[in-house]
């Protein structure tokens, strides 16, 4: 955790008093020290607030929407960002069968591939084709238009993965 | 390990950059930008890179044209004081051991610039004065590099290319140099360290988009230049590499050049070529090169190109291999499809 020098430390201050002080940063152009010293992290620390609590995360930076018997994957903010800019997406076939904690996905930047776990078993039944042409959707539009694809299961307590909140922990160091 | 940094680090984390190892230095990969957006700027119009990171060996002494002459591959008797020149470093079996820009500066100085891995081997080589430390590097590229830097400094502007000029900014001395690596028109700036605050902040005030490492990277592969390392380096020629017009076999004796002879009399047996995809999907280095069913060769460096909107790669394939080829490059159960294309893969100004 970031020591402001003054005795403040970052992780008492509220998400307002952060967006406060991101704002001074701005006005100010960081030539305050202090400011400058965690412009940086504040950045970190905002992009980290908006993992939707509407889903679930994997530790592999996978989100999972559920609906009925329908799973809907793609990646976190927090991988999106790491990888980079996004210029091509490997999606799977659909009707496939996935296995739980195997790829069936790559998503590849100009700087790396990372592949996409399945957190349970089923069978693909819809995949984003909009990736295709688009695969910058992932980076602009992580939880919504990026999304991958969409798992029909059998049995959702096979579905292993944390809630938003816990997932904002994991990400925040 | 601590990392060097160069005097805009502060700046860079400002405007957001993504700060990653490189060679010793932590330089900046991206900005918020992203790597693809600022490879289209420079495309289109001009892009700043921070390569304060390249080393600067200084050279100065009248015995120094006949030092780098027979340390170095290209003949100087070609240009004249105030001119660049690239050429290579070669060990005794022809191996080119770095890829190095010239600044022949005023007639008894060169400042000579390697790859920053490379800079004490150079001064083992030749001699010199390392003065890395004493000035920041800025790569201005893109169509639109003179137009911008014209705004605030217009004789650096006017700088032609390959011409190496000394000029005063705000009463500071600058180098300034019609050179780059990205295939677009550029000027490059050696200035003081107390003034590259200012130059790179009046370039992102004037338009000039901040441009990272990622994007330098793409824009080479681009525009077909080699990287050491990749295309450079132990058992690679510098006409394996397409890259025999940097040699002079007349000018005299210089190390390496016994071996070249060699080579250019029994030829060469392998060959750089381009391989473009089918799909976006972005070729990678060290990827086997299949030609109907063989592995004929290996990939160096490859990427997605933003400009052709499909992977690419460079590739050591045989010689007689022919524009056209349908070939795959394969790493592990990974196949891409493309085809043999000349290089560079975007045309890059003269």
């Amino acid at each position: 955790m970031a020591n402001l020098g003054t005795g403040v430390r970052l992780k008492h201050l509220c998400e307002g008093e952060l967006l406060w002080l991101q704002e001074l940063s701005i006005d100010s152009k960081m030539n305050c020290p202090i400011f400058r010293s965690v412009s940086a992290f504040l950045k970190a620390k905002l992009s980290h607030m908006i993992n939707p609590n509407d889903r679930s995360y994997t530790k592999d930076h996978e989100w999972a929407l559920v609906d009925g018997n329908r799973v809907k994957i793609g990646i976190t903010d927090f991988a999106q960002d790491a990888l980079g800019d996004v210029v091509f997406v490997k999606l799977p076939e659909v009707g496939v069968a996935v296995t739980k904690g195997d790829s069936f996905s790559e998503v590849e930047s100009t700087k790396s591939v990372s592949d996409i776990y399945s957190p349970l078993s089923g069978n693909i039944v819809q995949v984003n084709e909009s990736l295709v042409s688009s695969p910058e959707l992932v980076n602009s539009s992580p939880y919504e238009d990026g999304w991958i694809a969409i798992i029909e299961f059998g049995d959702e307590s096979d579905l292993e993965t944390m809630s938003s909140t816990d997932y904002d922990e994991l990400t925040a160091h | 390990m601590d990392f060097k940094t160069t005097f805009l680090n502060n700046r860079h984390r400002e405007l957001g950059a993504k700060m990653v190892p490189f060679v010793g230095w932590e330089m900046p990969l991206s900005y918020k930008t992203g790597t693809v957006a600022e490879h289209l700027a420079c495309r289109r119009g001009a892009v700043v890179f921070d390569v304060s990171h390249l080393g600067t060996v200084r050279l100065a002494g009248k015995d120094s044209l006949e030092i780098l002459q027979r340390s170095f591959t290209n003949d100087l008797a070609k240009i004249n004081p105030g001119r660049a020149q690239y050429t290579h470093h070669l060990d005794v079996e022809g191996s080119v051991v770095d890829d190095i820009i010239v600044w022949w500066v005023s007639e008894n100085r060169f400042d000579v610039m390697p790859n920053a891995s490379n800079t004490s081997s150079v001064i083992n080589s030749i001699g010199g004065q390392d003065v890395t430390a004493d000035r920041s590097v800025l790569a201005v590229q893109g169509p639109k590099a003179r137009i911008f830097l014209g705004r605030f400094f217009p004789e650096g502007a006017r700088v032609p290319r390959f011409r190496v000029e000394e000029l005063s900014y705000k009463g500071y001395d600058v180098l300034v140099a019609g050179t780059g690596y990205t295939g677009e028109d550029g000027i490059e700036l050696a200035v003081p360290n107390e003034i590259a605050l200012e130059i790179f902040d009046e370039l992102l005030e004037v338009g000039v988009v901040p441009a990272g490492l990622g994007a330098r990277d793409t824009l080479r592969l681009e525009a077909g230049l080699p990287l050491h390392g990749h295309e450079l380096g132990r058992g690679i020629t510098p006409f394996q590499a397409n890259l025999g017009w940097a040699v002079s076999l007349t000018k005299g004796d210089f190390i390496g050049r016994d071996a070249l002879v060699a080579e250019s009399q029994r030829g060469i047996h392998r060959k750089l070529v381009g391989v473009k995809g089918k799909s976006r999907q972005p070729m990678r280095d060290g990827m086997d090169l299949i030609f109907k069913g063989e592995v004929v060769g290996k990939s160096t460096s490859g990427n997605y190109s933003p400009i052709l909107e499909v992977g690419i790669a460079m590739c050591f394939a045989p010689v007689n291999q022919s524009l056209g080829d349908a070939v795959e490059l394969h790493s592990g159960d990974r196949v891409i499809q493309g085809e043999i294309c000349p290089l560079p893969f975007v045309a890059k100004v003269k």
